[in-house]
C-alpha cells in the first residue's frame, strides 16, 4: 500500500502558549496545515470535521483529557484509523508504555525542541503502518 | 531477617527472626514519588513555553535579531535547556534509587565545552570579579564526557 503523506495534523492542548509554540514550530514543514484544539472533547468535533492525518494530543486536559480522548477517538468508527501522538510533561518509561497500550502512535516528551518537532512527527508518521495511515 | 543461632560446638540451638514493619516507610517512599512527578510535571509546561519560544526565536523562525539580541537569546535559550536537564536529573532519583541510572557520555570537541562552560559560569564569575579566560586548545581535540556534568 503506498504511504500516505502527512498533510492535516490537529493539535490539541489546553494551554494557548504551548498550542502557539507547537503551531510556529510544525509550521516550519513546508505543506504541513496545522489546526488547534484547545480540550479533548473540541478534539473530536475537530477531528469529525477535519478529518486529520494525524492528531497531536496533550495528555493533562481537563474535563477530557489525552487518553480519554483517544478511547473515544477509537470507539468511533469515523474516528477509529486516525493516528493520535501523545505530548505529555510526563514521559516517564511506565507512562510512554501505558500510552502505546492505549494505542497511541508515538509519544513526544515536553519540553521539546521546537526546531527539530516537525522532524520527530514525521519521523513517527513514518513508522506508522501505511493501512494504518488516515 | 532470620538467623540461625549455633551453640560451642556449632550445632544449631535455634533461629532468631526479626520483623519491621515497613508500611509507613513504604507509604512515604510513594508520597515522595509522587511529589516529584508532580512537581517536575508543574515545571515542565511552563518551560516548555520557555524553551520553546527561545528556540525558536534562537533558531531564527521569527525572523532576524540584532547581534546583541541574539547574544541575550543564546543565553537564555542555553540556560533553558540547562533547567530541563537539572529536572531532568531529579526524575533520575527515582531510577537511582532503582538502580537504573545510566550515565550517558558523549563525544564532544573539548573547545566547543570549555565555551559553553565559560558561557555557564561568566555571570557567576562577573559577580565576584573574577576574569575568566579561555585558551583555545587544538582544534581536533575532542573528549568524551559528560557534558551537562562537566560544565556545572
Amino acid at each position: 500500500m503506498k504511504r500516505a503523506q502527512l498533510q492535516t495534523l490537529l493539535y490539541v492542548d489546553d494551554e494557548p502558549d504551548i498550542r502557539q509554540i507547537v503551531q510556529m514550530a510544525l509550521g516550519l514543514a513546508p505543506g504541513l496545515s496545522i489546526h488547534t484544539g484547545d480540550s479533548g472533547e473540541n478534539a473530536l468535533s475537530l477531528a469529525r470535521t477535519l478529518r486529520p492525518d494525524l492528531v497531536l494530543l496533550d495528555v493533562m486536559m481537563p474535563g477530557l483529557d489525552g487518553p480519554g480522548t483517544l478511547t473515544r477517538m477509537r470507539s468511533d468508527p469515523a474516528l477509529a484509523q486516525i493516528p493520535v501522538v501523545f505530548m505529555t510533561a510526563k514521559a516517564m518509561p511506565q507512562e510512554v508504555a501505558r500510552f502505546r497500550e492505549l494505542g497511541a502512535a508515538g509519544v513526544i516528551a515536553k519540553p521539546f525542541d521546537p526546531m527539530k518537532l516537525a522532524q520527530q512527527v514525521f519521523a513517527i508518521w513514518d513508522t506508522i503502518p501505511a493501512g494504518a495511515q488516515a | 531477617v532470620v538467623t540461625a543461632l549455633t551453640g560451642a560446638d556449632g550445632e544449631i540451638s535455634g533461629y532468631l527472626g526479626m520483623l519491621a514493619d515497613i508500611t509507613e516507610r513504604k507509604k512515604m517512599e510513594r508520597m515522595k514519588d509522587e511529589f516529584i512527578s508532580t512537581v517536575s510535571h508543574e515545571l515542565r509546561t511552563p518551560l516548555t513555553s520557555i524553551r520553546g519560544s527561545l528556540g525558536l526565536l534562537a533558531g531564527g523562525a521569527a525572523g532576524a535579531m540584532s547581534e546583541k539580541a541574539t547574544s541575550m537569546v543564546k543565553i537564555a535559550h542555553q540556560n533553558s535547556e540547562r533547567l530541563v536537564r537539572i529536572i531532568n536529573d531529579i526524575l533520575d532519583i527515582e531510577k537511582i534509587e532503582a538502580g537504573k541510572l545510566e550515565l550517558h557520555s558523549q563525544r564532544i570537541a573539548l573547545s566547543a565545552l570549555l565555551q559553553q562552560a565559560v558561557e555557564v559560569n561568566q555571570s557567576y564569575a562577573d559577580k565576584y570579579q573574577v576574569r575568566l579566560a579561555l585558551e583555545p586548545p587544538a582544534d581536533d581535540a575532542a573528549v568524551l564526557a559528560l557534558v551537562d556534568e562537566c560544565v556545572d
